[in-house]
Formats: C-alpha cells, sequence, structure tokens
C-alpha cells in the first residue's frame, strides 16, 4: 500500500498539502510576502486543485499543476485588491533616468554580464534577484512578474492592476527594466567581475 | 535619430508588444551601431529568463521558509470538508 502510493500521484488532498504546502507557501511568499495572505493562497489553490483535478495532465508534475493553479489565485488576488491609485512611480522614473546623461547617451558604457547563466543555478545571485524585486515600489514589482512570470499582455495588465493604458504599462515596464539591470549590475554583476575568466 | 534613452525605452517595449515598423526600422539601425544598446537587451533578455526560472529556483527547496504548524492544521481541515 505504502509502496504504491510513492510512485503514483497523490490523490488526495492532504497529499498534496503534505508534499507541495511548503514550496506552494514559499511561492506565495515570493509573489505576496505576505504571511496570512500566502496561507490563504495556499488553501485557495488547493481547494482549486479539488475541484479541477480533471484538468490535471499526467505530462506535468502535481508540483507544476498545483504552482499553475496558484499563479490564477494570485492573479485574482491582485485584481480584487488592487484600487484605484496613483502609482508611485516618481522614484521609479528618477532611477531609471539615472542610466543616461541629459542627452540620452548612457552615463557609463553598458558592461557584458559574464556568466549570467551560471548566476542562476547560484543561491546569491537569487538573493539578490530577489532583493532588486522587493525594492521596486509593490505595484511595480507586481507588474513585473505578472509580465515576466505570467506573461498577461497589457490589456489584461491594466484590469489587474488598475493602470489606465496600455502605453502606461510599457513605459513602466521599461523603467523596472531598466532600474532592475541596475541593480543586478550593482549588486552581482560588477561584483563578480573576478570569478570568471 | 533616436538617442540611446528612447532606444532603451523601444528595446523594452518590443518585448510586450509590436513596434510600428517606422520605429522598428529606427531601432535597427541604432542598434546596429550602438553596442551599449545591443548589450542593454541582452541584459533585459537574462532578465526576462531570471523571471521564468522563479519556480524552478532553489529557494522554493530551501527548508528556511515554512508551513506554520497552525497554518498547515487549519488548511487541512477546510481541505478535509
Amino acid at each position: 500500500m505504502a509502496k504504491i502510493k510513492k510512485t503514483t500521484n497523490p490523490a488526495t488532498p492532504n497529499d498534496w498539502l503534505e508534499q507541495y504546502g511548503d514550496v506552494l507557501f514559499r511561492y506565495a511568499m515570493i509573489r505576496i510576502h505576505n504571511q496570512m495572505v500566502a496561507e490563504d493562497l495556499v488553501q485557495e489553490t488547493l481547494l482549486g486543485a479539488i475541484q479541477s483535478q480533471d484538468s490535471y495532465r499526467r505530462q506535468s508534475s502535481v508540483r507544476t499543476w498545483l504552482i499553475g493553479i496558484m499563479k490564477h489565485k494570485i492573479i485574482d488576488f491582485l485584481r480584487k485588491t488592487s484600487r484605484e491609485r496613483p502609482m508611485n512611480d516618481v522614484d521609479v522614473a528618477e532611477l531609471a533616468d539615472a542610466n543616461f546623461d541629459k542627452h540620452g547617451n548612457w552615463q557609463t558604457d553598458v558592461k557584458q554580464w559574464s556568466n549570467p547563466e551560471l548566476a542562476l543555478q547560484e543561491s546569491q545571485f537569487w538573493r539578490i534577484f530577489y532583493q532588486c524585486i522587493e525594492q521596486l515600489p509593490p505595484d511595480m514589482a507586481q507588474l513585473f512578474m505578472l509580465r515576466e512570470v505570467d506573461g498577461l499582455a497589457a490589456d489584461d495588465l491594466c484590469k489587474t492592476l488598475n493602470i489606465s493604458t496600455p502605453n502606461n504599462v510599457w513605459v513602466r515596464l521599461s523603467r523596472i527594466r531598466m532600474r532592475l539591470r541596475l541593480c543586478l549590475e550593482n549588486k552581482w554583476f560588477a561584483q563578480n567581475t573576478h570569478s570568471s575568466s | 535619430m533616436l538617442n540611446c534613452k528612447e532606444v532603451a525605452y523601444l528595446a523594452s517595449k518590443q518585448m510586450d508588444t509590436k513596434l510600428v515598423w517606422t520605429k522598428r526600422l529606427q531601432f535597427r539601425f541604432h542598434l546596429w551601431m550602438c553596442k551599449n544598446c545591443a548589450q542593454f537587451i541582452r541584459q533585459i533578455d537574462f532578465l526576462h529568463r531570471a523571471a521564468g526560472e522563479i519556480e524552478n529556483s532553489q529557494r522554493l527547496d530551501s527548508k528556511s521558509l515554512s508551513l506554520s504548524r497552525d497554518a498547515r492544521e487549519r488548511i487541512s481541515k477546510r481541505i478535509s470538508q
């Protein structure tokens, strides 16, 4: 009996909780940074999984399937909690502009990053990556993740985060990317130029 | 002629939507001559790739953060109903 349980996909919701509860919780914390909300999201994800068990495809792992459900729950959550509010993108504009001089040229040469692929394997790199994202204003961090992780298009981004026009989405995303690139450059790649050849 | 700041904006924008062909042409022309902007594109592509790796990152398996026992019990009760 126990043997069968290990080799087949866990069938009961409590098995999912046991095996993937922490993974789901950590994923929710990366995306939302709030313990109570993250716990709720784990619960909603498992309840969602119970309802859509038929949608499970054997090609994907249970873990991937559950994270996929959680992503939808995160989008629902953001949609419900994002209200009309002036987005504070002044800071981000300033920091993005710090890349350029007054003629619109790069302040300093954009150097080649050494071994970016290797960085993805290093836990220290990930610590810095999340640090850089967390330093963004919260709405900006969510915008980046919804675009780059979930692949939402401009219309959906407007709806989910209450942004007035697609153009505002593109402007904000460009500022976010400029700021993140500068952050990774300063905190990781400029520090690690010696370790590679 | 586009300056680097404008090109950096377009580089980001083209990851999210299609540029009109006149802009695309100006953009390519600038890139052909400008190493800095070409490098910048590689870097924001990398941001995209890194973001896509989040669900495979080690942080999801690190034991440093876990559901509390309370939360686990609460959720267990709720999903057993």
